[in-house]
C-alpha cells in the first residue's frame, strides 16, 4: 500500500509541476533605434529627403509605418522585415532628385531594445532603359480531361524596355536555386554578390542575331507547339521566339522540340530531364549577360558555390554544390512567391527588394493560368514604358491572366 | 587421482548393474517451479548416511539420471544458480522417477516477474514469460521487445512493417539488421526468404509496409498464444542457422488451460482474442485452440488507413510411453494468420480513389515428433520436426495517374530499338502483386550423452532442408497503364523463378565438467550451410558455408561468509551466416530504354517517339552469404534473489547485402528531326530518312550484393532484486550502451543528375571512401513493480531513460578516386580533374563539422501498468507510456531543440473461466 501511495503522491506532484508552468505571459515590446546607411558614392554626395520605414510582422501581418525623421519605435517582440522606401537629393555637379530604397528581411525585435541600420540604393539613376522580364508564366494551365496541371506551355516575356534596339543574343536567362517560401541559412552566405542559380539558359547568337525594337517582346517557352490542341484551356506557342530543349533521353519524360523555334543554349541545368518552371511560383527569375571574355566553359568552372544550411535538428547538411550568378551581371530580377508563405527573397534588395505573387495561396491548381505581369509606369513616343523600380512588389501586377492565354 | 577411480569405478557400475549388489537407477527432470520450464545444468546430489555421495547434473532439457544407487534413504540436494536450493528426503527401493521443482530465489516471495529476467544459460538470452506479457499488454510482438536491455517503450506503428533490430544503436534502414535475426516458432523455423511482396515504383509510405528481404514483420505475430519468450542476444547454439543476429525463440502453450479471452483497447488498436487448451480424451493428450483479431489504425485520426491481423491456432500435444525408458512427444498444430494492409485517399476530398492494399494469408501445418530415451543410453533423444507453409498474398495498388505533358512508354520487353507509345493524360493505373510463396522447413536431430574422463559429453547433431518457391502470378499490371510514369519494370510471373533450397547440418557437443566444486559447461558446434539446385554461373553453387560457435561457463562455488554469493564467467565466439533471399538471389530484370526520336506533332497521326530498350539480367552471380563474427563476455551474480549480470559484446561483418552500385553504357542514335517540315508531313517520320548522332550515355544502377560494413559493440546488463518483504516491490534495473556503424564495404559509383553545357554528364565517379555513420546510445530502465496479492493488484512504474543517443558520419572527402568516361575507360581522379568544368561536379565537399558528433541528451519518459483481479474470473489491467516526460530543452549547433510526446494508453480485460 505504501508504495501505491508514493506513486499516487508522484503523479499529484508531477500534474501540479505541470500547472505551475503555465502562467500567462505579457506581450513584450522592444525599442528599436533607428539608422539609415547611405549608399556609397564615387564621387558627389547624397542627402536624405523624405521616406517612410515600414515594419510587416511577418507572423501577423500587421504593418506599422515610421516617418524617415523618427530615431525611435516601440514594437512588440517579433520577426519582422523592414522596408524603406523614400527620395534624396544627390549632388554631382547638379543636384537631382532621386529615389531612394532599401529593405532588411528577419529582423528578430527582441531584447528591450536594438539598433537597426538599412543600407539604401539609388534605383533609376542614370537608367537608359534595358531589358526587363515583362511576365512570368509559370503557373502552367489544367488538363481538361484531368482536371491536374498541364506543364509544357510555360513562358517567360522580357521587355525592351529602352528607346532603341536592343540585341537578345547570350542574353541569360536564370532560375533561382532557393525557394522564398523557406529560408535557411545557406553558408558562406553570398547573397550580396551573386545569385544562386539552378538554371541558366541563354540565347543563342553571334551578337547582332536577334534585334528587339523598343518596345518589343521576346517569349521564351518551354514547348513551342499549340498546346491548345491538346488542352483547350491552353494557348498556342508555336510561334514562341525561342523554347528550352533538354534533348531527355528518359522515355519517361521525353522533351519535345519544335525544329521550327530555335533552342535556348542550356548551359546549366538541376535536371537532365525537362525543365519545368516553379509550379508553385516559389523562385525568382532574372535575366543577365555573361561579360565579355567569360565564356560558358569559363563561367562552368569557376563559378561554382558550395554551400550548406543547418538542418531542422541542428545538423549540417553536406555541401551542395550550385552555380552562382554575380549581381552585376544581372539586369532584371523578380522573386516569386505566394503571397501567404512568404518567407524571404533570394535575390539581393539591390535586384530586386519586393515580391509579386501568382496567389495567396502556394496551390499549383489555383496558379493555373496566371502569370505575374510587369505594369507599364507611362507611355514615350506611343511605346509603352514598364515600371522597374527594382521593387517587385510595386512593378508588378500579381495573380492575372497570362497576357498570351485566350480571353476568357 | 582418486577421485578419478572412483569415477572409473561409478562408470563401471553402471555399465555393470548387476556387480556385487542390487542397485537402482534414479531419473527424473528438474523444472523451474512457475514456468515449468526444464533447467540445464542444476545440480543433483544425493547423500545417505554411510557416505556414499552421488551427483549428476542435468542435461540441456533438464534431464538427470542417478545410477548404480544401492538400496537406501537419501538426502537429496538439488541446487541452481538463481534457485532456492531444494531439500528432500528420497528413498529407493526400485528404479524410480522423481520430478523436481526449483523456486527461483527473485521470485520466491512472490512468483510474479513482469519483465525479462535474464537467462542463466550460456549464452546472453531475455526470457519472457507470461505474467511479464499480460502485464505489457501487448498488441503484437513488437511491444515486448521494450524488455531487452537498452530498449524503451514506444508508440505502435501500424502502418509499417515492424522489424527487429538487436543490439544497435539509433535505427537503420540496413536490411540485415532485421533480415539478421531468425525467428523460431515451437522449433520451426519461420522463413521469410521467398517473400517478394514488394510494389515496384511505389511510394515511400507504401514501402515501408514492404518486408521483401527484411525478415518477419513483427505485426503478424500475435502474442496471445505464447507462454513464454526466449530472446538469444548473444551466440545462438548452431541448431539456429541462417542468421547473422539473435534468434528469438517462442513456445507456445502446450498445457492444459482454462478458457481465456482478451479484450484490449488503445488509441491505435481493438484487440480480441480467446484461447483454450484442453484433454479431450486423458492426461497424456491437450488441445489448445486459439483464436485472435486486432483492427489498428494508423493514426486515429485517419480512418482510412489501417491493418488488421487474425491469427487462428489448433495444437494438439501428445505425450506416450513407447517402451520401458522411452518417452514419446507428438506435437502437429494447424494454423492460420491473416492481415491486411489497407491506405486509401478520400474520394470526397480528391475525386479520385488511390488505394494500396495489402492482403497475407498464411496457412501452415507442423509436426514436431520427439523421442526420448532412457538417461543411461547413447542415444538420447531423436527428434524430427516438419513445417509446411504457404502464404496466399495480394498485394494491390490502385492510383489514379495524371501526366501533365505528353509522355511515353516502352512497348518492347526485349532489347532493340521500337517504337514507345504516348500515353493518355488521364488513367487508372492497377498493378497486382500476386505471391504465392510455399514454404517446406525439414529437420532431424538426436541427442547423443557419453562420458568421457570427467566429462559429460551431449552431443547433438542435426540435419535441415529448406525448401521455398513461389507459385505467384507476380507482378501483373497493363504494361500500357504504368503505376509511375517512371517505372522501368515489365510484368513478372513468380513461377519462373526457381525454387530456393538450403541444406544444413550441424553438430554440437555440450560438455560438463566438474572441478572440484568448480564447474565448467561448454558448448562447441559447428554448422555447414548450402545452396541447392544453383545455377552454375552463381559463386555459391556448390559450396560448404560453416560456422563454428563456441560458448563457455564457469560456474564458480559459492562464496561469502554464508556461502550465498554465486558468480558465473561466460564467453564466447561465432560464427553466423544469412543466405541470400530469393528476392536478392533473382531480382526482376533490368529496363533501360533511351529515346532516341521523339516527334510530337499536332496531329496525333504523326507522331513517333522511338527507344532503344536495354534489358539485362540483374542478377549479382558473386553473392555470397552475409558473415557476422560475434564474441561476448558475461558475468552473472547471484546473492539471496538478487540477480546482476553484465555483458560486453562484438560484433563484426564486412559483407552483409546492400544494393551495390555498378555502371554499363548505352549506344543509342540521336535523330535530327530539323529536316522534317511539320505543315507537309503525311506520316509518322521513317527513320530511315532521318540522320542521326550516335552518341553514348553512361549510367549506374545498383544490383544486390555484399557491400556493408557493420560493426557493433556494447555492454548490456541486468540487475532484478528480490522482492522486497516491507514494501512488497521489487526492483528492476536494466540498460544498455551500444555503439554501431554501418558503413559500404566497397566502392561506390554515382552519376550525376546535372545538365552542363548543352548535354549530360557523361562521367561516373567512383568513390572509395566509407560512406556511413556511427552511432552510440545509453539507455537505462528503472522498474518498480508492486504486488500486492491482497488486493489482487500488480502496479509498476518504469522510468526509461535514454542518457545521450548521438550519431557521427564518417569522415570522407568526397573526392573520387576515379572517373569513367561514357566509353567505359576508366581514368584516375586528379588535381586538374577537380578543375575541370565537367569533373568538378563529381565531388561532394563537406563542411568541417558536418563530420562532427551530434548528440541527443537525456530524456526520460515514465510508465505506469497495472493489472487488478476483480471478482473470481477478471483480470483488468491498463498501461499509459510517456504518462510523465522529461525532455530538456537543448542546443544543437546553435538551433534550440524543443522535445515533445504525447502519452499512449490502453486498458484490457482479461477473463478466465
Amino acid at each position: 500500500m505504501k508504495m501505491k501511495n508514493f506513486n499516487l503522491a508522484l503523479l499529484l506532484a508531477a500534474s501540479l509541476a505541470f500547472g505551475a508552468c503555465s502562467n500567462n505571459e505579457e506581450i513584450k515590446v522592444s525599442e528599436v533605434t533607428l539608422g539609415i546607411t547611405l549608399p556609397a558614392l564615387s564621387e558627389g554626395t547624397i542627402t536624405l529627403k523624405s521616406g517612410t520605414y515600414t515594419f510587416t510582422n511577418i507572423s501577423n501581418g500587421l504593418e506599422t509605418p515610421v516617418d524617415y525623421a523618427g530615431t525611435q519605435v516601440t514594437l512588440p517582440d517579433g520577426l519582422y522585415n523592414v522596408s524603406f522606401i523614400g527620395k534624396a537629393d544627390l549632388t554631382t555637379a547638379q543636384t537631382t532628385e532621386v529615389n531612394v530604397q532599401g529593405i532588411q528581411q528577419n529582423v528578430s525585435v527582441t531584447g528591450g531594445a536594438m539598433n537597426l541600420a538599412i543600407t539604401l540604393h539609388i534605383r533609376n539613376a542614370n537608367e537608359q532603359g534595358n531589358f526587363v522580364i515583362a511576365e512570368v508564366f509559370s503557373g502552367g494551365t489544367i488538363h481538361p480531361t484531368t482536371n491536374k496541371a498541364y506543364n509544357g506551355d510555360q513562358y517567360i516575356r522580357i521587355y525592351n524596355n529602352s528607346n532603341q534596339t536592343l540585341y537578345a543574343d547570350s542574353l541569360i536567362l536564370l532560375e533561382s536555386e532557393f525557394v522564398t517560401t523557406r529560408k535557411q541559412d545557406y553558408t558562406p552566405n553570398i547573397m550580396g554578390e551573386a545569385m544562386t542559380v539552378q538554371a541558366i539558359a541563354m540565347i543563342p547568337g553571334n551578337g547582332k542575331q536577334h534585334p528587339i525594337a523598343p518596345g518589343a517582346y521576346i517569349t521564351l517557352c518551354d514547348n513551342a507547339t499549340d498546346h491548345s490542341i491538346e488542352n483547350s484551356n491552353s494557348l498556342n506557342l508555336s510561334t514562341a521566339d525561342f523554347e528550352w530543349y533538354t534533348g531527355s533521353t528518359n522515355a519517361n519524360y521525353p522533351d519535345i522540340d519544335n525544329p521550327a523555334v530555335p533552342n535556348l543554349d542550356m548551359i546549366y541545368n538541376y535536371t537532365k530531364t525537362i525543365w519545368v518552371l516553379t509550379k508553385q511560383g516559389n523562385r525568382a527569375y532574372a535575366i543577365g549577360r555573361l561579360p565579355k571574355g567569360v565564356t560558358p566553359q569559363n563561367y562552368l568552372k569557376d563559378y561554382t558555390y558550395d554551400c550548406h544550411y543547418t538542418l531542422a535538428n541542428g545538423n549540417p547538411t553536406k555541401e551542395f554544390k550550385y552555380y552562382k550568378f554575380p549581381n552585376s551581371w544581372i539586369i532584371d530580377a523578380v522573386n516569386m512567391s505566394p503571397k501567404n508563405s512568404y518567407v524571404w527573397n533570394v535575390v539581393d534588395a539591390s535586384l530586386d527588394m519586393g515580391f509579386t505573387y501568382i496567389n495567396a495561396m502556394n496551390s499549383t491548381i489555383e496558379n493555373a493560368g496566371k502569370a505575374v505581369v510587369r505594369k507599364i509606369a507611362y507611355k514615350e513616343d506611343n511605346r509603352d514604358v514598364l515600371q522597374d523600380t527594382n521593387n517587385s512588389t510595386v512593378d508588378f501586377t500579381p495573380s492575372v491572366r497570362a497576357t498570351l492565354l485566350p480571353k476568357h | 587421482m582418486n577421485r578419478f577411480s572412483s569415477l572409473i569405478i561409478s562408470i563401471l557400475l553402471g555399465v555393470l548393474p548387476a556387480v556385487a549388489q542390487q542397485t537402482y537407477t534414479m531419473t527424473g527432470t528438474v523444472r523451474d517451479a512457475e514456468t515449468k520450464e526444464a533447467l540445464s545444468f542444476a545440480t543433483i546430489q544425493l547423500n545417505s548416511l554411510k557416505k556414499n555421495d552421488y551427483g549428476a547434473i542435468t542435461a540441456a532439457d533438464g534431464h538427470y539420471s542417478l545410477i548404480g544407487l544401492p538400496a537406501g534413504t537419501y538426502t537429496a540436494t538439488v541446487s541452481y544458480l538463481g534457485y532456492q536450493t531444494y531439500i528432500k528426503e528420497v528413498t529407493i527401493i526400485k528404479n524410480t522417477s522423481l520430478t523436481f521443482y526449483l523456486t527461483s530465489s527473485a521470485t520466491s516471495l512472490n512468483e510474479v516477474v513482469i519483465t525479462a529476467s535474464e537467462s542463466k544459460g550460456i549464452t546472453s538470452a531475455s526470457k519472457i514469460g507470461l505474467t511479464a506479457m499480460k502485464h505489457l499488454q501487448p498488441t503484437s510482438f513488437t511491444d515486448l521487445l521494450e524488455l531487452l536491455p537498452g530498449s524503451k517503450a514506444s508508440v505502435p506503428a501500424m502502418g509499417a512493417a515492424n522489424l527487429i533490430h538487436l543490439r544497435e544503436a539509433g535505427s537503420t534502414s540496413e536490411a540485415i539488421s532485421s533480415l539478421g535475426v531468425g525467428f523460431v516458432v515451437d522449433g520451426a523455423p519461420v522463413n521469410t526468404d521467398g517473400n517478394l511482396q514488394y510494389v515496384p515504383g511505389t511510394n515511400q509510405f507504401n514501402q515501408a509496409r514492404e518486408s521483401v528481404s527484411r525478415g518477419v514483420d513483427m505485426r503478424t505475430l500475435s502474442t496471445d498464444n505464447i507462454e513464454s519468450v526466449e530472446i538469444v542476444r548473444g551466440i545462438p547454439s548452431v541448431a539456429y542457422g541462417n542468421l547473422t543476429g539473435g534468434v528469438v525463440l517462442i513456445n507456445r502453450k502446450q498445457t492444459a488451460s482454462p478458457l481465456t479471452a482478451r479484450f484490449k483497447a488503445d488509441q491505435y488498436s481493438k484487440l480480441f482474442s480467446v484461447g483454450k487448451g484442453f484433454r479431450p480424451t486423458d492426461e497424456n493428450n491437450v488441445l489448445n485452440m486459439d483464436l485472435s483479431f486486432l483492427d489498428s489504425k494508423v493514426d486515429p485520426r485517419n480512418s482510412l488507413e489501417n491493418y488488421k491481423r487474425i491469427t487462428s491456432s489448433l495444437r494438439w500435444n501428445a505425450d506416450r510411453m513407447p517402451g520401458r525408458h522411452k518417452t514419446m512427444n507428438w506435437n502437429l498444430s494447424a494454423d492460420y494468420t491473416g492481415s491486411i494492409d489497407d491506405t486509401k485517399t478520400d474520394k470526397d476530398i480528391t475525386l479520385k480513389e488511390n488505394r494500396y492494399r495489402a492482403s497475407y494469408h498464411q496457412f501452415s501445418l507442423a509436426g514436431r515428433w520427439n523421442l526420448k530415451f532412457s538417461d543411461t543410453s547413447f542415444i538420447r533423444a531423436l527428434r524430427a520436426n516438419v513445417s509446411l507453409s504457404q502464404e496466399i498474398n495480394e498485394t494491390t495498388e490502385t492510383k489514379s495517374v495524371s501526366i501533365d505533358r505528353p509522355m511515353a512508354i516502352p512497348s518492347s520487353t526485349e532489347s532493340g530499338e521500337a517504337d514507345g507509345i504516348y500515353l493518355p493524360y488521364n488513367y487508372i493505373a492497377k498493378m497486382v502483386i500476386d505471391g504465392k510463396p510455399f514454404y517446406v522447413n525439414s529437420s532431424f536431430a538426436g541427442d547423443f550423452a557419453f562420458r568421457w574422463f570427467q566429462s559429460t559429453h551431449r552431443l547433438r547433431a542435426g540435419l535441415e532442408w529448406a525448401y521455398n518457391k513461389n507459385f505467384g502470378n507476380g507482378q501483373v499490371y497493363d504494361v500500357t497503364r504504368p503505376l509511375t510514369v517512371a517505372s522501368t519494370t515489365r510484368p513478372r510471373s513468380y513461377r519462373d523463378i526457381p525454387a530456393r533450397q538450403t541444406a544444413s547440418f550441424y553438430i554440437e557437443d555440450q560438455v560438463k565438467l566438474s572441478l572440484g566444486k568448480h564447474r565448467l559447461y561448454l558448448e562447441a558446434g559447428l554448422r555447414g550451410n548450402t545452396l541447392l539446385h544453383l545455377s552454375s554461373r552463381f559463386a555459391m553453387k556448390s559450396r560448404l558455408y560453416l560456422d563454428p560457435r563456441l560458448n563457455l561457463q564457469w560456474r564458480m562455488p559459492a562464496f561469502g561468509a554464508q556461502k550465498d554469493w554465486f558468480a558465473d564467467l561466460s564467453g564466447g565466439i561465432g560464427w553466423l551466416s544469412k543466405m541470400p533471399t530469393t528476392a536478392q538471389l533473382y531480382p526482376d530484370f533490368k529496363y533501360v530504354d533511351v529515346v532516341q526520336l521523339n516527334y510530337y506533332h499536332n496531329n496525333p497521326d504523326y507522331r513517333r517517339i522511338n527507344l532503344n530498350t536495354y534489358k539485362w539480367d540483374n542478377t549479382n552471380y558473386n553473392q555470397e552469404p552475409a558473415r557476422n563474427q560475434k564474441w561476448e563476455v558475461r558475468l552473472a551474480l547471484s546473492h539471496r534473489g538478487n540477480e546482476f549480470s553484465v555483458t560486453y559484446f562484438q560484433e563484426r561483418m564486412n559483407n552483409a547485402f546492400r544494393d551495390i552500385s555498378y555502371y554499363r553504357t548505352f549506344q543509342y542514335k540521336k535523330y535530327d528531326v530539323s529536316s522534317i517540315d511539320p505543315s507537309t508531313i503525311t506520316a509518322k517520320p521513317d527513320l530511315s530518312d532521318l540522320s542521326y548522332v550516335p552518341d553514348t550515355l553512361i549510367n549506374t544502377f545498383t544490383q544486390s550484393g555484399n557491400g556493408t560494413r557493420v560493426r557493433k559493440q556494447g555492454i548490456e546488463f541486468q540487475f532484478a532484486s528480490q522482492r522486497i518483504k516491507a514494501l512488497k516491490t521489487k526492483i528492476t534495473i536494466n540498460g544498455a550502451w551500444f555503439r554501431t556503424i554501418y558503413s559500404n564495404s566497397v566502392p561506390k559509383y554515382e552519376e550525376s543528375s546535372i545538365f552542363l553545357n548543352g548535354k549530360q554528364l557523361s562521367y561516373i565517379g567512383v568513390y572509395d571512401w566509407e560512406d556511413g555513420t556511427e552511432k552510440q546510445q545509453f539507455n537505462t530502465n528503472v522498474m518498480f513493480d508492486t504486488y500486492l496479492e491482497r488486493l489482487g493488484l500488480i502496479f509498476s512504474t518504469s522510468a526509461q531513460c535514454s542518457w545521450f543517443s548521438n550519431s557521427k558520419a564518417l569522415w570522407n572527402n568526397g573526392t573520387p578516386i576515379e572517373y569513367i568516361d561514357n566509353t567505359g575507360t576508366v581514368h584516375p581522379f586528379t588535381a586538374s580533374s577537380a578543375e575541370n568544368a565537367e569533373l568538378q561536379h563529381l565531388i561532394t565537399n563537406y563542411s568541417a563539422a558536418y563530420f562532427d558528433r551530434k548528440t541527443i541528451p537525456f530524456a526520460m519518459d515514465i510508465n505506469l501498468k497495472a493489472t487488478k483481479k476483480i471478482g473470481r474470473y477478471m483480470n483488468l489491467s491498463l498501461f499509459v507510456n510517456k504518462l510523465l516526460t522529461v525532455y530538456p530543452d537543448y542546443y544543437s549547433g546553435t538551433q534550440l531543440m524543443r522535445r515533445t510526446s504525447s502519452p499512449y494508453f490502453g486498458m484490457e480485460a482479461n477473463l478466465t473461466f
